[in-house]
């Protein structure tokens, strides 16, 4: 069943999923994103902490690649095409420590410990 | 960092000590480190292979590192409350040049630049086959070693690091801070250290001859003061707080001195009565025998004291094999307490006041005599 799924999800398999990932590329490199500068810390504490815990330099050149991309969609532009051609929209910096912070809280609560932090919803 | 994350999160390491209601502790010195576990006797499988986890595999996360960094800055400006703690590193850092001098509390820059990398090269470095001692007591040798062998027996044996020497040189350190009192120490070096046994018993014994302590007994008034600087120093001159006799030995050196604490007005005649306690014990005559025997007592019965603790006891196997290679019985301790001679004590206190001083103060430092005079009073003699 999984593997099923996976086959529908995998860009090197199926069609609709190489065209999802192709759009996806072209979107985010006309802002000079990356996947994971969508990952939203007010929206899950894990995130959060998840960046608390990486390197400054990687938190900072996320911080500065959403300043550029707010900047260009306040002025209505897309970044210059030479630039586009660079951009690396997939390459993961979250993910890892993501999986990490995720099986930590998993373990504490198996444990029967309380959680570190709670979301409250304001 | 000691019982932190290793390939087990943190969190469960804490929880694994805790199921088996165990303490852990860590404690780092000039010359070795130590890590104890100590827990029921039936837990004794689980403890070991978790104290050996936590020494062989610790994995220092970034983020934990940083916070320990944190907590240490803040413990770093709660040590100059404590200055009677400032005043004897100050003495170790300013008497040896060497390693011996490194100062246990790091300085600030050391600890921004601290890192985990560092960190991970130092336990790869250092914690070698031959580096390390696993002691326990409450166990038989034989049910230790068939739960520890496997667990270290694939440790690699590094090449045996040559002792790099220190040498005693002596020298003065002041400190400038508005407290109402001051704190000084005046010590001297003592050759031999633990691998010269006699003289590191003598240095035991003097210590506890000479005694002292602060001026509000914590027992009331008149208990315990019998030792010679409690008799002679502090019932006499109201002034001083606390003055009492310090003796730190290492495995080749040692040191010896007295550390005081008076109000700053009294600073320069405080520092006057030290040196003369001093150059009086190097005299003959000076000593009676009865005081000998009263600190030949105090030195028994405390260390028999301590060795009723069991974990005092694991630390003691563990610190002598790694000086002698072997564990010495306590009897033979005490016999060497019971044959230290009066003239074994003048003969040390000579040798040691012949050594360079080790000034340090703290507080109202202009009211210290200058190093030259007081050290020429050793002297002079």
């Amino acid at each position: 069943m999984s593997s099923l799924l996976q086959s529908l999800l995998d860009p090197k398999k199926s069609w609709l999923a190489s065209l999802h990932m192709k759009t996806l590329t072209s979107r985010l490199s006309k802002y000079g994103l990356r996947y994971d500068d969508l990952y939203d810390p007010y929206y899950d504490l894990d995130i959060k902490e998840a960046l608390n815990r990486l390197p400054r330099e990687v938190v900072d050149a996320r911080n500065q690649r959403l300043k550029r991309a707010i900047d260009l969609s306040m002025k209505h532009e897309y970044l210059p095409e030479d630039l586009q051609k660079m951009q690396t929209p997939f390459r993961s910096y979250l993910q890892d420590m993501l999986a990490l912070v995720k099986k930590e809280n998993a373990e504490r609560e198996a444990l029967g410990a309380l959680p570190l932090y709670q979301r409250t919803i304001p | 960092m000691a019982f932190k994350s290793t390939n087990r999160s943190h969190l469960r390491v804490v929880r694994e000590v805790e199921a088996i209601g165990g303490n852990t502790s860590a404690s780092a010195s000039r010359e070795c480190m130590t890590y104890t576990v100590d827990a029921l006797k039936t837990y004794v499988p689980e403890m070991v292979e978790l104290l050996i986890d936590c020494v062989r595999n610790p994995a220092f996360m970034d983020w934990e590192v940083n916070e320990e960094v944190q907590k240490i800055k803040a413990e770093l400006e709660e040590v100059l409350k404590n200055p009677e703690r400032l005043i004897l590193e100050a003495v170790h850092s300013t008497g040896y040049s060497g390693p011996l001098a490194n100062p246990l509390l790091a300085s600030e820059t050391a600890i921004d630049g601290l890192d985990s990398s560092i960190l991970e090269e130092f336990v790869t470095e250092n914690y070698k086959g031959n580096r390390i001692v696993v002691a326990a007591s409450g166990i038989e040798n034989e049910e230790l070693l068939q739960i520890a062998e496997p667990l270290l027996s694939d440790l690699p044996v590094g090449p045996q690091p040559k002792e790099p020497k220190s040498v005693y040189v002596g020298g003065d350190f002041r400190r400038r801070s508005d407290s109402p009192s001051t704190h000084f120490a005046l010590a001297f070096e003592v050759t031999g250290g633990w691998n010269n046994e006699k003289d590191s018993v003598t240095l035991t014994v003097m210590q506890m001859l000479m005694g002292g302590g602060s001026s509000f007994s914590a027992g009331g008034p008149g208990k315990g003061m019998h030792s010679r600087l409690y008799l002679r120093v502090l019932n006499e001159y109201q002034q001083m707080h606390s003055f009492s006799a310090f003796n730190s030995i290492f495995n080749n050196t040692g040191l010896f001195g007295i550390y005081g604490s008076t109000s700053s007005d009294f600073v320069s005649k405080a520092v006057d009565i030290a040196a003369e306690e001093l150059i009086l014990l190097a005299t003959e005559g000076s000593v009676s025998r009865l005081m000998i025997k009263r600190a030949q007592e105090a030195t028994k019965s405390a260390v028999l004291m301590n060795l009723e603790s069991r974990m005092i006891v694991a630390e003691d196997i563990g610190r002598q094999i790694l000086t002698y290679g072997e564990r010495k019985s306590v009897h033979s301790f005490l016999k060497m307490v019971d044959e230290v001679e009066l003239q074994d004590i003048t003969n040390m206190a000579k040798k040691i006041i012949s050594s360079p001083l080790t000034m340090a103060s703290f507080g109202e430092v202009l009211q210290v005599p200058n190093y030259e005079s007081v050290s020429r009073k050793f002297h002079a003699k």
